[in-house]
């Protein structure tokens, strides 16, 4: 038994040096704050950052070479144990997915050719396409393979982002060969589906809901967030109000307005006057003195809600054509209580 | 000249329908469609605008880059508009639009007086401003390939009359009916770049080309005639270098790597038409042809006429076609209208019936190795497509995806049906957008 | 001169380690799906066989068997192959920091693969000469080496072959390996 023991100590203890001279020698500095980074990130290496793989991404994190919004991917979750772990603050970005501006009706485009080939939008690109359409979307899902999340489908032909899944990495932005796909925030309710840039006839002869270039939207909208850019009409995402009154006058309908109802703003009695809603009325629709009860032009609301969301009066009110309150006015929000600096604690 | 046989290839039928048929002079239609882009390089810019009237001959559009060629009217009438139409290529390319006034008005043609004593420099500025282009499909601008950099030295001018597209019988009835401007314009390119012999190589399928030709050149000893084996793609320039010469380009290389200069012999009749006459390039030999055109004909046809007349011309069809292909069955472009006009590059115009057109689904490869047999070029076309399809087009591009001349013949030869030639456009097109990426 | 060869001959094709003896099968599935990965291991496999083939001959002949503690060989053999291989993991993370993170855990796992144990016994049960160990342990690593490239060579192929969908993956894995196995039965009565 002794010699069992002696044997294994001795054994264990040459071990144990030798190895432990090999670790001085053969050292090498690895950072544990880029392995927990590693560990946090989705793991997903889908490479929308830029970099190889997520291992990448927590290295030039640590480098401070990229900021935590980089990631499209993670999750605000994930978001807040990175900036915990890099003991930086987290600056809240809006949610964005990816838009496909493309919707014609899979009933009424027809082919120009039979195409038979390889599977693929580049390859039917190549060859111009199968569609009447030189513009629009292929169906063949070159997007749908780029994308590692399953948030894009392929419906009657056309490409359709899931927003709920989208994680605005942008991998199906590169993919489509027509350059149809766009990065937009969550909260850009109205949309151009078109990316057709042929004058008007050349457009309404292969689809009929495609954009003419008319500038009937340019005209309706109250801001000057939308402009012709290439036979095209374009939204300025910074300056839309989302009010719909483009989507409301396009007459081929290739503006949708994906937000809720839009009603007419009604001024009811309560109306103290204060002028505010006017000031603020981008369509110039509502007049009245000072102090005195002001009123709403309905042809000229374009139902941006602004004034709905100023008035402080419980005013201001949202109707339909046939004048029926479909929405009340907004409560009187209650004034924080400010802390008098002069109490004792 | 001592021939080899270059290794791979395939024997498709080679239908000649109209080897028979002389060439037949189209009239020119009421609208002529130029494309502004009919040559490798940057398309070129309009000289004119819309309600000009243009003479025929008068140059219509300048080189819009280095690499790049003149366009000249081939009618006399208005300039209708400038727009985008309908092109060979498949999308929709900025055209002149020419109402022809069917006057057939001429500009002063002017010749190069006594080329045989011209300076090189001064031959080819003419080859230039006669927008000259490769007319055997490849569409490159012929000055710049008669002026290679300073530091390769040619030796040897090889011209191709080899035409091993199944079909075609263009280049055939032009060496039969004009043999003299072939030779002609071949002894104008020698001069160019001081050479005292050029070849011709013809495939042995044309012995009554190969016969006329020796006749022609029975005591002249600048000028030798090539008989070559009938495989396709002997025309191919790479195939054509190593046929005739034994010579190999290098991968990645160009003809004057090696040496070689390689010209098709409807470009010999333009060169020539452009310094003894002063005629810039306005029109070319189209065959018509297929089962299904009612009499398939070789048509003297000018640019810009939309195939529709061409197709006319030949009796329209017997039956609705499956495809009609600009160009060769194997090489050529699928067309999807018949407003497509014909171009510098429109060799043929092939109208196959359904009966002949194969629609299989492709199944999985088979591993049977027809593809490396058959590619001239000793590529893995199964492999590389393999990459290809995993989205690994580096790999691929280390396989010699880049040296792939898209002959066709692993396409061809695939018993699975599998659209070989198809991958390896898109990988090649892949391989570009990344190299334009990083560069 | 020729039993030594015969030795080798035999450890590397006949009795491949793992084709054969079937040991060591799980870095062989696990690092065979990079030509470069499975190289890489196998250099780490040759070094640690030929290392602790030697140190372990030698406790045995010298330290244990005189001792009269055979019963301790397990535990010995094993403790210095774990060292060796903790050594080796060192090295290559400072020398080879790609390989080590291609590696992953299957680089401490040579210390539990039952090859290198296998070897060393094998060595000890069959009798050999310092020099016979010698050719034993640096062919049976050749032959892991071996049976691991072959495998990743022909999964890199398959990677991107048509594979159906129910046999993708480990399926296939699997079955190329038994066929490798299979095919390496060719090699009975060479020697």
């Amino acid at each position: 038994m002794l010699t069992a023991v002696l044997i294994l100590s001795l054994l264990g203890l040459i071990s144990a040096v030798g190895l432990g001279v090999a670790s001085r020698v053969f050292y090498v500095e690895i950072d544990p704050l880029v392995e927990k980074l590693t560990e946090v990130l989705p793991g997903a290496n889908c490479g929308g950052c830029g970099y190889a793989g997520c291992a990448g991404f927590a290295a030039a994190l640590a480098a401070k070479e990229v900021g935590i919004n980089d990631c499209s991917v993670a999750d605000s979750d994930t978001k807040q144990t990175l900036a915990r772990l890099l003991g930086v603050e987290l600056t809240e970005t809006a949610k964005e997915v990816a838009v496909v501006h493309c919707k014609f009706d899979p009933s009424k485009m027809q082919n120009r050719f039979e195409y038979k080939g390889v599977s693929s939008c580049k390859a039917a690109n190549m060859l111009g396409g199968q569609l009447d359409c030189s513009y629009g979307c292929l169906g063949f899902g070159d997007c749908v393979k780029a994308c590692n999340f399953n948030a894009i489908v392929i419906k009657d032909g056309l490409a359709e982002v899931i927003p709920e899944k989208c994680t605005s990495c942008g991998m199906c932005v590169e993919a489509c060969p027509r350059n149809l796909i766009q990065i937009h925030s969550l909260a850009q309710k109205v949309l151009v589906l078109c990316s057709n840039k042929d004058k008007a006839k050349a457009v309404s002869s292969v689809c009929k809901i495609g954009c003419i270039a008319c500038n009937k939207c340019v005209k309706a909208c109250p801001v000057e967030a939308i402009s012709m850019v290439n036979q095209i009409a374009v939204i300025d995402d910074e300056k839309c109000i989302a009010c719909g009154a483009c989507a409301r006058e396009c007459p081929t309908n290739c503006i949708f307005d994906f937000g809720e109802t839009h009603y007419v703003a009604q001024i009811n009695d309560k109306c103290t006057g204060c002028t505010l809603c006017a000031l603020k009325c981008p369509a110039g629709a509502i007049s009245g003195d000072k102090k005195q009860m002001h009123v709403v032009d309905p042809k000229k609301c374009v139902r941006c809600r602004i004034c709905y969301d100023i008035c402080n009066f419980e005013s201001i009110e949202l109707v339909n054509e046939e004048g029926k309150i479909m929405i009340p006015p907004r409560p009187k929000k209650q004034r924080k209580k400010k802390k008098d600096s002069g109490e004792a604690a | 000249m001592k021939t080899r046989r270059f290794p791979g290839g395939v024997h498709p039928p080679e239908k000649k329908l109209t080897a028979k048929v002389p060439v037949v002079k189209l009239p020119a239609p009421e609208e002529i469609v130029v494309p502004l882009s009919m040559h490798i390089g940057a398309p070129a810019k309009p000289l004119v605008a819309r309600g000009d009237r243009v003479l025929r001959g008068q140059a219509i559009a300048e080189p819009g880059g280095f690499v790049s060629a003149y366009i000249h009217s081939p009618v006399s009438g208005k300039v209708k508009k400038i727009e985008p139409r309908p092109h060979p290529m498949g999308r929709a390319l900025p055209s002149i639009v020419i109402i022809n006034d069917g006057l057939d008005e001429c500009v002063d043609f002017q010749p190069v007086d006594d080329w045989r004593n011209a300076e090189p420099d001064t031959l080819i500025a003419a080859i230039q401003k006669a927008g000259i282009v490769g007319m055997g499909g490849a569409l490159f601008p012929t000055h710049v390939k008669l002026k290679p950099p300073p530091q390769f030295t040619i030796d040897t001018v090889i011209i191709n009359g080899v035409e091993c597209e199944p079909y075609l019988t263009a280049d055939h009835r032009l060496m039969l009916e004009q043999p003299e401007k072939v030779l002609e314009g071949l002894r104008i390119i020698l001069r160019i770049l001081g050479l005292k012999k050029g070849y011709i190589g013809i495939e042995a399928n044309k012995p009554d080309a190969i016969e006329l030709l020796r006749m022609k050149t029975a005591n002249a000893d600048d000028i030798e005639i090539v008989d070559l084996h009938v495989k396709y793609p002997q025309g191919g320039e790479k195939t054509l270098i190593y046929a005739c010469t034994g010579r190999e380009v290098p991968s990645g290389g160009l003809p004057m790597n090696c040496g070689c200069v390689v010209q098709n012999v409807g470009t010999m009749a333009a060169i020539c038409d452009a310094i003894t006459e002063g005629k810039p390039l306005m029109e070319r030999n189209v065959t018509v042809t297929g089962e299904c055109i009612k009499n398939p004909v070789n048509l003297l046809a000018r640019i810009g006429t939309p195939i529709s007349k061409l197709i006319e011309a030949a009796g329209g069809f017997t039956e609705t076609p499956a495809k009609i292909i600009g160009g060769g069955p194997m090489m050529g472009m699928t067309q999807s209208s018949l407003d497509v006009p014909v171009t510098k590059g429109t060799s043929g115009l092939v109208c196959l019936p359904p009966s002949l057109v194969s629609t299989s689904d492709p199944s999985p490869c088979l591993r049977c190795g027809s593809c490396v047999r058959h590619c001239p070029f000793h590529l893995l076309p199964t492999d590389i497509v393999r990459l290809v399809k995993a989205g690994r087009v580096d790999e691929a591009a280390d396989l010699g995806l880049m040296d792939c001349c898209e002959c066709g013949s692993c396409s061809y030869i695939c018993p699975s049906h599998i659209e070989l030639l198809q991958w390896m456009r898109l990988g090649k097109a892949e391989v570009m957008a990344n190299r334009k990426k990083t560069a | 001169m020729t039993s030594l060869l015969l030795i080798a001959v035999s450890a590397v094709l006949v009795n491949n380690f793992v084709l054969a003896r079937f040991l060591g099968i799980c870095p062989f599935l696990g690092v065979s799906k990079r030509v470069e990965t499975a190289f890489g291991m196998g250099m780490a496999v040759i070094f640690v066989m030929t290392m602790a083939g030697i140190v372990t001959w030698l406790l045995q002949t010298y330290v244990l068997t005189p001792l009269g503690a055979g019963y301790l060989q397990t535990i010995v053999f094993i403790l210095v192959i774990a060292a060796f291989v903790q050594f080796v993991e060192m090295v290559i993370q400072k020398m080879r920091p790609s390989l080590y993170q291609a590696l992953g855990i299957f680089l401490p796992l040579i210390t539990t693969n039952c090859a290198v144990l296998g070897m060393a016994v094998l060595t000890i049960q069959s009798g050999y000469t310092f020099i016979e160990m010698l050719f034993f342990s640096v062919a049976a690593g050749i032959g892991f080496t071996l049976a691991l490239v072959l495998l990743a060579g022909l999964r890199e192929r398959i990677e991107f072959s048509e594979v159906p969908e129910s046999m993708s993956g480990a399926a296939i894995a699997l079955i190329t390996a038994g066929l490798l196995s299979l095919a390496f039965m060719g090699f009975a009565g060479l020697v």
